[in-house]
């Protein structure tokens, strides 16, 4: 009953054009109202302070102010030319390299947002310069950024094999092949796109000279994610910390090296990369304090009852779990709903023979699509804000990353291979 | 409706988005210094400044809150205004914003209201390395709100005055980083 | 029946969970059915320091936390973090259950807005690190992960390491990924957060005894009747003396899993661990005042004396 009012609030306030951070506080509040379920607010409110405070989110705000200044300065488009010199041999080259990109970053980041916030603020803007449509580009950097928590590192693994009891090194192992199958799904939408759309429709020869020439020039920039991943392999920095070398070092590329940045834009810089961190930061903040209601409330048990309830054998109860875990998505963010789900899925997977590490393994690609999905998706408003698209928008020109991304999970699902083959060979 | 409301601000509103401006500054400003030095020390000094964590996230957390009424001084918060553009009658979204900046404003105040007694309630309590009161850390949620609350209230007078007409050009989310 | 809610950031299967759940069936039982106490596992609801936050704000009703999350609040009760102030399990017991300085420390906390029930086990910190650790000297090469706390923090130094503060839930990933060469945990921990995975050289030097104080909202506890209090109380103690055995009776099997998966588990020579960390007594009463440090300091020394470890 409070599920469905929660559900029909929350719908209600956001589709009449309630900013999104106050329609998420509003759904928190007023059940808390009408039912008189007796939580106090400053309890409740707690946790929208509670909610901004992990010191791991500096890196959303640091990873924007770098993307900006690299793309403010020429380094975005040197970058853009340099891939369009090398990759714009294929139909939608400029894409895959978001993907590409992505991937890399997933490799050693275990946050989407992160994610979304570094590739974003440097490519979106830019693609749409090269003749993508915003909301696509908006909806491409969205739906790669979450490769970052399939390819380990990966913060919500982690927190499975926290609360499953499941070893975490086989999950990283186990999100691997899984990570690379959904680069290569959205790879295929960008190439789709790229010739459909005649965005980016290839078939541009690059002489080896024009080439090389092109890669001197991007040298230095290119050399930024080099130093990030440098910096994280080697342990001299950690995520966050790679975040502000990268702020560091883009100040020195862009005034020195390039000098089109100018210091005294520094400021004016600094201020709207933390709007814009605040917009989103404040939503995540909100949706704590919802995750928080819902949690007191059981509301994932429902929902789990519902699946124990009608689950006839392991293929309907996979099917089930991804359905839950995709509605869960719809207003949940990666972490609650895995804390909340997770203990209470596991049981009846080992009863279905489905092993833990493969559950883990589907649980976090689904989480992963729910930051994309409106109207909550973390990777998504990080996307909508630094685009200046609107989340229905950019969910609109995702279509075909949607579709993508279902086909990618019901590999991951059915096919234990996909997940397992790794583990397997590593066990 | 995205409108850069700071455009419109008498002098005294205007002064105090500046304010909030030059905070947020320099606030990242500190934040990118600190993060980059500690790393930088830990990697090469040889030691780690056990206060950065506990000043890092005292910054986070006051340039969030903040940065939420710089936010919507510059109308930049997400919504999704796409529906209600293409289903209500113009006089009708009108009547709609008001009631819904009413309801934010009676939102607003519960959140400075109770986030005043949060701040009040954990004042006692220390930090564990620089023994800052942690209603300090807490106290930016209600000082932000109120930030917040003063920009709402002047863009609801705005917008009850001046009608804007609505072009098909606007976004829906945030407006774009210039 | 009224709920409840009880927040703590044990995984289920854990130890806390299953003293938790006891508590919840003995609270039910002995208030004959007036009181259903619902239980958060994992941190659904909160971190340790927001938990205890939300005891304060009416957000939840009890929690379980290490001793050292409440110290924000009481500061002098990080002294209980200094280190080897008992050797045995059952020195520990009788110094959280009897020494009069605690229980006058803890009498501080209702005004606080919360009090103590009783006291659940953790067991003894020791190292997982990424390369062995035999001595102080080894230490003298290794980035050690701390948390928030000073008394930790001064220990570590003073052993040799180079300390990182750093949030639990950062561990994992700063250990595999080289920032930091490993933590110091409780058993129970290291096993349950998976650290000896990244950090598999678990070197028991069981250099601080680390229980977790049961506590309660001070306004629900006041709500009780005289009746009602007793039957919580009698609860809380159960729970207690289930989780002690049951922690201190699961180390071994616990760590012989830890090592069947990989891990290397040595029990060093403490005398230089014990000696490395001299300087911190006096760097304790340097900052919380002689005379707690002293009052503390000849507790745990009656204690050890009139309990000494058999062995
Ligand atoms: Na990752
Ligand atoms: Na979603």
């Amino acid at each position: 009953m409070i599920l469905i009012f929660v559900v029909a609030v929350f719908l209600t306030t956001v589709f009449l054009g309630v900013p999104l951070v106050w329609a998420i506080l509003i759904t928190a509040v007023l059940p808390i109202i009408v039912f008189d379920l007796g939580y106090p607010l400053q309890a409740l409110f707690l946790n929208f302070i509670g909610g901004v405070e992990p010191n791991h989110f500096l890196a959303i705000p640091l990873f924007i102010v770098a993307g900006e200044m690299m793309s403010r300065g020429g380094v975005g488009l040197r970058i853009i030319g340099f891939a369009r010199a090398a990759f714009g041999f294929m139909a939608g080259g400029l894409g895959m390299v978001v993907v590409g990109a992505s991937m890399i970053f997933g490799g050693i980041s275990g946050s989407a947002i992160a994610d979304s916030a570094a590739i974003g603020s440097v490519m979106i803007k830019n693609m749409s310069r090269e003749g993508y449509n915003t909301a696509f580009a908006a909806g491409l950097v969205a739906a790669a950024g979450t490769i970052g928590i399939i390819i380990p590192p990966s913060i919500p693994m982690l927190i499975y094999g926290f609360v499953g009891n499941v070893s975490v090194a086989d999950l990283f192992l186990g999100g691997m092949v899984p990570g690379i199958l959904f680069g290569a799904m959205f790879m295929a939408v960008c190439y789709y796109v790229g010739k459909t759309s005649k965005c980016d429709p290839g078939g541009r020869t690059t002489s080896l000279k024009e080439l090389r020439s092109s890669f001197i020039g991007t040298a230095p920039a290119l050399f930024m994610p080099v130093l990030i991943l440098g910096g994280i392999f080697t342990g001299w920095v950690t995520p966050t910390e790679a975040a502000a070398l990268a702020v560091v070092y883009g100040l020195f590329v862009t005034t020195v090296v390039y000098r089109d940045f100018k210091l005294r834009d520094l400021p004016r810089l600094l201020v709207d990369s933390f709007v814009t961190s605040a917009v989103v930061m404040v939503v995540i903040g909100a949706t704590t304090v919802l995750g928080w209601l819902i949690t007191l409330e059981q509301m994932p048990q429902i929902l789990v009852g519902f699946v124990q309830e009608f689950s006839s054998g392991p293929w309907m109860f996979l099917l089930l779990v991804n359905i839950v875990l995709l509605i869960l998505g719809l207003v949940l963010d990666p972490v609650p709903a895995i804390l909340l789900t997770a203990p209470l899925f596991l049981p009846t997977a080992k009863a279905f023979g489905v092993d833990p590490v493969h559950l883990g393994v589907i649980m976090t690609c689904n989480v992963a699509v729910g930051l994309f999905t409106p109207p909550v998706g973390a990777t998504l408003y990080v996307a909508s804000r630094i685009s200046g698209v609107g989340v229905l928008t950019i969910a609109r020109n995702m279509a075909h990353l949607y579709l993508a991304a279902i086909a990618a999970l019901l590999a991951v699902t059915y096919i234990p291979f996909v997940s397992m083959g790794m583990v397997h060979l590593f066990r | 409706m995205t409108v850069d409301y700071r455009d419109h601000y008498p002098a005294v509103l205007r002064w105090l988005s500046h304010l909030v401006d030059f905070g947020l500054m320099l606030g990242g400003f500190s934040i990118v210094t600190l993060v980059f030095c500690n790393a930088w020390l830990r990697g090469f000094a040889g030691f780690d400044l056990a206060w950065s964590l506990e000043v890092t996230s005292f910054l986070l957390l006051w340039s969030t809150f903040t940065g939420c009424a710089a936010a919507v001084a510059r109308g930049a918060h997400m919504r999704v205004t796409e529906i209600v553009e293409r289903l209500m009658p113009f006089a009708a979204q009108r009547l709609l914003s008001i009631a819904i900046d009413v309801i934010i404003a009676v939102l607003l105040i519960s959140l400075i209201y109770t986030g005043y007694n949060i701040s009040v309630h954990t004042w006692a309590q220390k930090t564990t390395v620089l023994y800052w009161p942690v209603g300090l850390l807490y106290a930016s949620m209600p000082v932000g709100m109120a930030l917040t609350l003063i920009f709402h209230l002047f863009n609801m007078v705005f917008d009850i005055r001046n009608p804007v007409v609505p072009h098909g050009t606007h976004s829906d989310g945030g407006e774009a980083l210039l | 029946a009224e709920t409840l809610r009880f927040s703590h950031t044990d995984n289920p299967g854990g130890s806390r969970q299953a003293a938790a759940e006891l508590f919840a069936e003995k609270v039910a039982e002995y208030t004959d059915g007036r009181y259903e106490v619902q239980i958060f596992p994992s941190g659904q609801l909160a971190n340790d320091p927001k938990a205890i936050e939300l005891l304060q704000l009416g957000g939840i009703d009890f929690t379980v936390s290490a001793t050292g999350s409440y110290a924000t609040h009481l500061p002098t009760l990080n002294l209980t973090a200094m280190p080897f102030l008992v050797d045995t399990y059952e020195q520990g017991w009788e110094l959280y259950d009897n020494s009069d300085w605690l229980q006058g420390e803890f009498d501080k906390l209702p005004e606080k807005g919360f009090r103590v029930l009783s006291t659940w086990e953790a067991g003894f910190r020791s190292f997982t690190t990424n390369e062995p650790l035999a001595s102080p000297e080894d230490a003298q090469s290794m980035k050690m992960r701390v948390f928030p706390n000073d008394m930790i923090r001064w220990s570590m130094e003073a052993i040799g390491f180079q300390t990182v503060v750093m949030p639990i839930t950062d561990v994992y990933l700063s250990i595999q990924q080289g920032i930091v060469n490993g933590q110091e945990n409780p058993v129970d921990t290291i096993n349950s957060l998976r650290f000896y995975e990244v950090a598999p050289n678990i070197t028991l030097t069981r250099h601080v005894y680390s229980p977790l104080p049961l506590t309660i909202a001070e306004k629900t506890w006041q709500s009780f009747s005289d009746e009602d209090k007793e039957a919580v109380r009698k609860a809380a103690a159960e729970s207690a003396a289930f989780s002690r055995n049951l922690v201190k009776s699961s180390v071994d099997s616990q760590l012989s899993q830890m090592t069947e998966d990989g891990a290397k588990v040595s029990v060093p020579e403490i005398g230089p661990f014990r000696e490395a960390v001299q300087p911190v007594y006096a760097k304790a009463k340097d900052v919380y005042g002689e005379e707690a440090v002293n009052n503390i300091l000849s507790d745990a020394a009656a204690i050890r004396d009139a309990l000494p470890a058999q062995n």
